[in-house]
């Protein structure tokens, strides 16, 4: 299949979970790729990422200025293009309000969203300055999350940041949507990674069960999927959206 | 192939009369493009049948049904021939909807009449030809739905009967997927946007007396992405997604196809 054929995409969070989903996917798509993450550890196990489709990696911490443009210059190396940015790397606190320090509070601001800040300045500057292909000059697409929309169960930080992901797609869809340049977000309900630990905990599965009106939970190919859809050609007069991939959760 | 050997039925598969190609017309070629058997229904069976034909060109297969979505009678007989004739139903996608050339007006303007056959064509139409499929697809335990709304249901629109009868159809696809999630039946709803189809541009030339370039420049400076209006295909592209596999996971959801229209109001 080749529905990314001669396109570049960077790819942040991409060692694990949904972010090896969807290097996985872009790849079998015909992309060529640049994978960052801040390890090539992959949280549910096995090879790392970028040995399996052997690409290149930018071992970086998406939340430094630094990292983050020196890994947008390395992506566009190969082809003097970028055409996507997948802005999938993303931390969780696990904490109530009134558990949550304020280290730990900046710390998932930083990464979830000053990390995707920086990531859609330093991508849209470099878009502005290449030319329009097939009606895009480049396209963003971000992961947010239900959560953030309805509340994130015992997880604040987490939640508002996510809520942020989905306000800063719009903003940019709205204001370069005139230059061409493409900026969707999709938001996962719940996604079975193979992580194990709190993500797999009895509670947290029998709540989103109860929630999930399709019979099954969600997929890392799932997500990776409607990733896919919205760095595609095919959505070309999609922009500002935030795509659900719940199982119908949102509208039960 | 992404809709291999499905079964699909495309309701308002004709095309009103005009320039370039129709929401309904280009889902209908590219569901057979990507290996679906597709019912074109329309009650202007000719339309339906052009549609084929545009599908038999390019060896896809394809028959044409005539049906008038406002009788229930029709929308079961629909079911039913694609249903015997290729042994399931995979695909419901429900296309029809009229506003201006339905009649529909600002409210001191609406008649009772025109108010009765929008809301006959528009939101009728879709939940009686959800309850003839849907037993079929709760047997098989597998089944898409998908609506054709309007952006009009999330950014302002003069006309009554058409904001009232896509917001409703809105609400009603949600209620199909949790109520059908169960049975493994996704539906889902499409809100395009500012589109460059006969039925939107060429209607509104007739309507108003002006030129096609005129009402083109006119809707196009109100699209947020590139200043442009869409086509079918960004339509029929998001059905196709939507459709397929690969949104397996995805039911109950509103997905725009507006250009940002939706993120900036007004
Ligand atoms: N799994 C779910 O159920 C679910 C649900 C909703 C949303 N999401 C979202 O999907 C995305 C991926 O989730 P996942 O479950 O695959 O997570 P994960 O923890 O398995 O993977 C996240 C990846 O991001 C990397 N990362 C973390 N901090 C980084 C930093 N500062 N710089 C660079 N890389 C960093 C990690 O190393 C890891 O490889 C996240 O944005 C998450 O919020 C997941
Ligand atoms: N074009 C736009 O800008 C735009 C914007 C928002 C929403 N939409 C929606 O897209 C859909 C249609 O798009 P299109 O471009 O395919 O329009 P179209 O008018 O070209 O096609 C609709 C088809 O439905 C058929 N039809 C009408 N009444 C019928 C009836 N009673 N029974 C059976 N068939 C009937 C017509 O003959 C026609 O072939 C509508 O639901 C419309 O509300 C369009």
């Amino acid at each position: 299949m080749n529905r990314l054929a001669g396109k570049t995409a960077l790819i942040t969070g991409a060692s694990s979970g949904i972010g090896r989903a969807i290097a996985k996917k872009f790849q079998a798509e015909g992309a060529t790729l640049l994978l960052m993450d801040i390890t090539e550890a992959v949280v549910e196990g096995g090879e790392p990422t970028h040995r399996i489709l052997n690409v290149p990696f930018f071992q970086g911490d998406v939340s430094k200025e630094a990292d983050v443009e020196e890994a947008v210059r390395q992506a566009a190396l190969p082809t003097g293009r970028l055409d996507i940015v997948v802005n999938d790397a993303a931390i969780r606190s696990a904490k109530k309000l009134t558990d949550t320090s304020l280290e730990e509070w900046n710390r998932v601001m930083e990464v979830n969203v000053t990390g995707v800040f920086l990531m859609c300045r330093a991508a849209v500057r470099r878009m502005l300055t290449q030319e329009i292909r097939n009606e895009a000059r480049g396209r963003i697409v971000n992961i947010s999350s239900q959560h953030g929309m309805i509340s994130s169960p015992e997880d604040f930080s987490y939640g508002v940041s996510k809520s942020a992901v989905v306000y800063i797609t719009r903003q940019i869809a709205s204001d370069y949507g005139r230059d061409s340049i493409i900026c969707n977000a999709v938001a996962p309900g719940k996604i079975l990674t193979g992580k194990t630990g709190r993500a797999i905990e009895p509670r947290f599965i029998d709540y989103s069960h109860a929630r999930t009106p399709l019979p099954r939970l969600g997929r890392s190919e799932d997500v990776a999927s409607a990733a896919l859809f919205l760095a595609s050609d095919e959505a070309t007069f999609i922009t500002g959206e935030n795509l659900m991939v719940d199982g119908g959760w949102m509208a039960n | 192939m992404r809709l291999k050997d499905r079964v699909a039925i495309v309701v308002g598969a004709g095309q009103s009369p005009g320039e370039g190609m129709g929401n309904g017309r280009a889902t209908a070629l590219t569901f057979a493009r990507e290996g679906a058997k597709v019912l074109c229904v329309d009650h202007n069976l000719e339309s339906a049948k052009e549609t084929v034909e545009m599908i038999g060109v390019n060896q896809g297969t394809a028959v044409a049904f005539k049906a008038d979505v406002t009788r229930g009678d029709d929308l079961k007989a629909m079911v039913d021939e694609a249903h015997a004739r290729w042994g399931r139903v995979d695909i419901l996608h429900n296309n029809v909807g009229v506003s201006l050339s339905g009649g529909d007006a600002e409210l001191l303007d609406i008649t009772e009449e025109a108010f009765d056959r929008c809301t006959a064509i528009n939101l009728k139409s879709c939940i009686f030809a959800a309850k003839h499929v849907i037993p079929i697809m709760r047997e098989q335990q597998s089944g898409v739905i998908i609506n054709i709304s309007s952006m009009a249901v999330i950014t302002t629109y003069p006309y009554v009967a058409y904001k009232a009868t896509k917001a409703a159809m809105v609400s009603f696809t949600e209620q199909l997927a949790y109520q059908n999630a169960q049975y493994g039946i996704r539906a889902n709803v499409i809100l395009p946007g500012l589109m460059n189809t006969p039925m939107a541009v060429d209607t509104r030339a007739r309507t108003f007396k002006k030129s096609r370039a005129e009402v083109e420049a006119e809707r196009d400076s109100k699209v947020p992405l590139r200043k442009k209006m869409g086509t079918g295909w960004d339509v029929a592209n998001a059905a196709l997604f939507l459709a397929s596999d690969e949104a397996s996971f995805i039911t109950g959801v509103t997905l725009p196809v507006d250009g940002g229209a939706s993120v900036r109001r007004g």
